[in-house]
């Protein structure tokens, strides 16, 4: 009997020794932020696969918020439910600071727009350190197909424009198009990934898609596929000769406002942010942080040596949450307008 | 041409680049024994390193790695009834039996040896496909997308042994399963109530982990065995080897299934789960004895492993080719290109021939000596299956859990697993077919977004293609070749070895 | 029993059906509805076959498992209790995982079950600690994975 206690209490120990580590607290207030970082572990939450562009841009930001902040830096790749597993997962964490997100825009925002149950977030509430590289929407074509402008899609009849699923960018962004050119045009759904599209436009099953030149720079660089016009009132830096769809057709002002959604608030950015909560020193320190980075050349070069591209622009926390705020307000009034346009052009 | 073969040796055999290509070699094969861990994993909490490195070396590293990760899953596979990876769930089926008859370093022979040369014999044909590759391609819209996952779909009733209805049934089942989530063609939320955990459906890896792993794990306890094998086990070299020629013997099977695996592979859309389980089921339908199967026959070890070794070099011409990726782990190699300015497409199988072959002879070598390392570990891996259950099941379920958990970060696919765990052990006592199951999940997604996509774009009568109306007589003929089999016995097939 | 047992597992099926078919018909668009109602449709009508092969005792007695069909004789309760005892383990493991984390459930629960299995003390200790050790070496320190850690201990 008595070995048998000894026995239970032993393991109890043992059990308690295991847990010791994971108690606890910090017990003393950090004097500075940067006295706060310095030995932590930070955990760096990436709502995208490893190795695409927004992974390969957070493994830079991470070696970077390791060399300034002193900190471990943790990367947790977090893709379920097409990214929204890991915008959530950043919205729900501590507002201690040691949990980050890197995420894109174009799932942050249309989730929300479309009003997905499973997005718990409120794009306004997000603690936002800096953007890096808005990408703008580009509505791409076959360069061996029959539509090669503007004026090509409008003759058309019955066209057939490619979308992956319903609420995301790609098919809100072919929408958007058919609204804007007026054509006679349906969106079809279920072309799911980039590939997937670049194949249907050569195939002719579908005249084209709506996509960012970043995703589908494989498919540019080897002929497969041409950007015809850029979703939104300025060319994208990218692709310099491409026409804005502004210069093509005239945009009347109810319209505008789209188009300004679509190079603003939809464009396609890597996010780099914190959840709401966190402490307004820890915040403005991180925020300072990339400030720097934005400025340092060697960050600039290798962010664009990652991403393949120059990445020609960095927005400010401070910005990023200005627009987000603005946007939040009138959120009901584009799902009001998308609605509309699924119930017209879903195919 | 002879002078880019020969520059891709020079390049392989260089010190540094064979010492990376057996360290991957090494860390895959361990990563693919671990349940669940596929080389994605492996590869990401590479990634760091990787793009720092030389673009040969880095590419080398990669391409090793998951060349054997298959191989390395294979194992756990024969041994545990515990798959590595998803797509070698079909190998488990007759692997896991002959291990338990304690012909578990034979399997692990045959296994090997099919994978090693079905990942080396499609890479010396690769460069003759790819004048072929882009025209099949585009050959393969969306109909005939449909009637290939359907052509995958008939053999729901090839795999289900026993009862037809119970087959069906349990195929039906895994179609019901793959619906749970959110259907993208029309944004409706299906079974999931608006969760984000059910929102891309019931992943694939706590499925099978529980339908096969913790399923067997619960029957053992049942059945009070003391080890999963039945007897002694007492595994030599000259056992392992018995199952390389069984390869030798059954070669046709084997070259027949690598090719179905290569084409597949370079076929964008079609998962490497779907190449096994047709190659398994192409097995079991030409064999003489296809009761047999899943009893631990040797051929249902050859077929899957041959085809998920062949289905890679397929994905990788179409990634280097075209510009394509087949696979996640493409992605990143696909990343890796454009990182250094190489596109890939038919411009780099010009200009860049030498790399391109490298990558080619990389995954054979890979394969070559990952194999060699299994074949030579194989007599010792197979006495686990002599090994005291209780350690055995107590180790198993917490490598299970905790693959699970790190490949989804979700707890509540612990869940998951006892559920299928329950499910795999009900069925397996009353008749039902697992692997049917596993086929309906895997085909069902892309089954519905094949027809949708069709309907629209082609409408209704899309099927009167001819792509598609091929692969329907293939459909009629791989169903009714049962029956004309009886009606002529001349089409019997090789007598069997069990 | 075990014609019981197909039975029971027939009407799992049958309900299975019926659930999915009701659920597929409040979906919104009819490209939603098809396919899961079809499905539905096939299962509800194999497991009516199913259960009625049951029921009047038309189907083959002993119906084979895909597994080493010979072996296979489920009898009395021995099995029953045996299957009941292990569920309850496992499902103790997840629970504790859920709770403590994998760090604290991995050595307690290996230790307890390979006692409970009658093994040795230091053995069971031994081996609860290696697999600690094993899990964590090839999981946090190997793939740089953080399992883990419980609602109790910081993890949600």
């Amino acid at each position: 009997m008595l070995k048998k206690r000894i026995k239970i209490i032993l393991v109890l120990i043992y059990v308690l020794m295991l847990a010791a580590p994971g108690c606890g607290s910090d017990t003393q207030q950090a004097a500075t932020p940067a006295d706060f970082y310095r030995g932590k572990t930070i955990n760096l939450v990436v709502s995208h696969s490893a190795g695409s562009y927004t992974d390969l841009v957070s493994r830079v930001l991470a070696s970077y918020l390791e060399r300034d902040t002193g900190a471990n830096v943790i990367v947790t790749n977090r893709l379920g439910a097409g990214g929204l597993e890991g915008i959530n997962y950043v919205y729900r964490s501590e507002t201690d600071g040691l949990t980050l997100g890197v995420i894109t825009q174009g799932k942050l925002v249309p989730n929300k727009i479309m009003s997905e149950p499973a997005a718990i977030y409120d794009i306004e509430d997000f603690s936002y350190i800096m953007n890096i590289g808005a990408c703008l929407y580009s509505f791409i074509v076959s360069p061996n197909g029959p539509y090669q402008s503007v004026a090509d899609l409008q003759a058309g009849s019955e066209l057939i424009i490619g979308g992956a699923s319903l609420s995301g960018p790609i098919t809100l962004g072919g929408m958007t198009v058919v609204e804007l050119l007026g054509l006679d045009a349906k969106v079809v759904t279920g072309l799911n990934s980039i590939a997937d599209q670049a194949l249907a436009a050569n195939r002719g099953e579908t005249v084209g898609w709506v996509g960012t030149i970043r995703s589908a720079l494989s498919y540019l660089d080897s002929g497969m596929s041409e950007p015809m016009f850029v979703l939104a009132s300025e060319r994208d830096p990218l692709v310099p000769h491409v026409p804005a769809i502004t210069e093509l057709i005239d945009i009347q002002d109810d319209d505008m406002a789209l188009v300004h959604l679509w190079e603003t608030g939809l464009a396609s950015t890597v996010v780099f942010l914190a959840p709401p909560g966190v402490p307004e020193d820890r915040l403005a320190f991180l925020r300072g942080l990339a400030a720097e980075w934005a400025q340092d050349e060697e960050f600039r070069e290798e962010i664009d040596s990652v991403t393949g591209f120059d990445v020609p622009t960095y927005v400010t926390g401070e910005t990023v949450a200005e627009t987000m705020s603005d946007l939040a307000v009138t959120l009901d009034d584009f799902r009001d307008k998308f609605a509309e346009m699924i119930a017209k052009y879903r195919a | 041409m002879l002078e880019a073969y020969a520059s891709a040796l020079e390049t392989l055999f260089q010190p540094i680049n064979l010492a990376v290509l057996l360290a991957a070699v090494i860390f895959g094969l361990i990563v693919g024994v671990i349940p669940g861990i596929s080389g994605l994993i492996a590869l990401s909490l590479l990634l760091p390193f990787i793009f720092n490195m030389p673009l040969e070396i880095a590419l080398i590293l990669i391409i090793a790695l998951h060349a054997v990760v298959f191989t390395g899953g294979s194992i756990s596979a024969i041994l545990l009834n515990l798959p590595g990876t998803a797509p070698n769930a079909a190998t488990s089926l007759d692997g896991y039996p002959m291990s338990q008859r304690g012909e578990g370093a034979r399997a692990i022979g045959a296994s090997v040896t099919s994978s090693m040369f079905g990942g080396v014999i499609p890479v010396f044909f690769a460069l003759a496909m790819i004048p072929a590759i882009m025209p099949m391609i585009m050959a393969f819209g969306q109909p005939e997308m449909a009637a290939l996952v359907l052509l995958g779909l008939s053999f729901l009733g090839i795999l289900s042994s026993g009862s037809f209805t119970k087959g069906i049934l349990s195929g039906m089942l895994g179609l019901m399963i793959s619906f749970i989530g959110y259907h993208s063609i029309t944004g409706v939320h299906r079974f999931s109530y608006g969760t984000a955990f059910l929102f891309d459906g019931i992943e694939i890896i706590p499925l099978v982990l529980g339908l096969f792993g913790l399923s067997e794990l619960l029957y053992l306890f049942m059945k009070g065995q003391p080890t999963i094998a039945l007897k002694t086990v007492d595994a030599r070299l000259t056992d392992v080897f018995e199952g390389a020629k069984d390869v030798w013997r059954h070669k046709w099977l084997w070259f027949r299934s690598s090719v179905i695996g290569y084409i597949i592979g370079v076929i964008p859309g079609i998962g490497a789960e779907v190449a096994t389980w047709i190659c398994y089921g192409q097995a079991k339908q030409t064999s003489k004895y296809p009761e047999k199967f899943g009893t631990g026959v040797v051929e249902g070890v050859i077929a899957p492993e041959a085809a998920n070794n062949g289905k890679e070099a397929g994905s990788l011409l179409t990634t280097m080719a075209l510009g394509i990726p087949g696979s996640t782990v493409m992605v990143i190699i696909l990343a890796a290109l454009l990182m250094v300015g190489i596109t890939p497409g038919p411009t780099m199988m010009d200009e860049h021939l030498p790399l391109a072959l490298t990558l080619l002879l990389g995954i054979a070598l890979a394969n070559i000596v990952g194999g060699i390392i299994c074949l030579f570990a194989a007599p010792y891996l197979a006495r686990i299956a002599s090994v005291n259950l209780d350690f055995i099941s107590t180790g198993v379920l917490i490598l299970i859990f905790a693959g699970v958990f790190t490949v989804t970060l979700a707890p509540l696919n612990f869940l998951v697993v006892l559920c299928f765990g329950l499910l795999g052990l009900a069925m397996k006592l009353y008749g039902y077919s697992r692997p049917a199951l596993i086929l309906g999940f895997v085909l069902g997604a892309s089954f519905e977004n094949y027809i949708w996509l069709s309907v629209k774009i082609y409408g209704p009568l899309f099927f009167f293609r001819p792509i598609p109306m091929v692969l329907l007589a293939i459909i009629f003929l791989m169903v009714g070749f049962p029956y004309l089999r009886k009606a002529f016995p001349r089409l019997q097939g090789r007598s069997m070895r069990a | 029993m075990k014609a019981k047992g197909r039975l029971l597992v027939a009407l799992f099926f049958l309900i299975l059906g019926i659930y999915g078919l009701i659920q597929s018909l409040a979906f919104e668009y009819w490209e939603s509805v098809a396919m899961p109602l079809i499905v539905s449709g096939v299962i509800i009508v194999m497991a009516t076959v199913e259960a009625g092969k049951e029921i009047y005792g038309l189907g083959k007695k002993g119906t084979p498992s895909a597994d080493l069909k010979s072996l296979i004789k489920i009898t009395g309760t021995a099995e029953l209790r045996r299957f009941a005892l292990i569920t309850v383990w496992v499902t103790a493991f997840i629970l504790f995982i859920y709770l403590f984390g994998f760090r604290i459930a991995i050595p307690v629960y290996a230790f307890f079950y390979l006692k409970w299995r009658g093994k040795h003390l230091l053995f069971a200790a031994f081996f609860a600690l290696a697999m600690l050790g094993f899990v964590y070496g090839v999981f946090e320190l190997g793939l740089k994975a953080s399992l883990f850690q419980g609602i109790v201990f910081g993890d949600r």
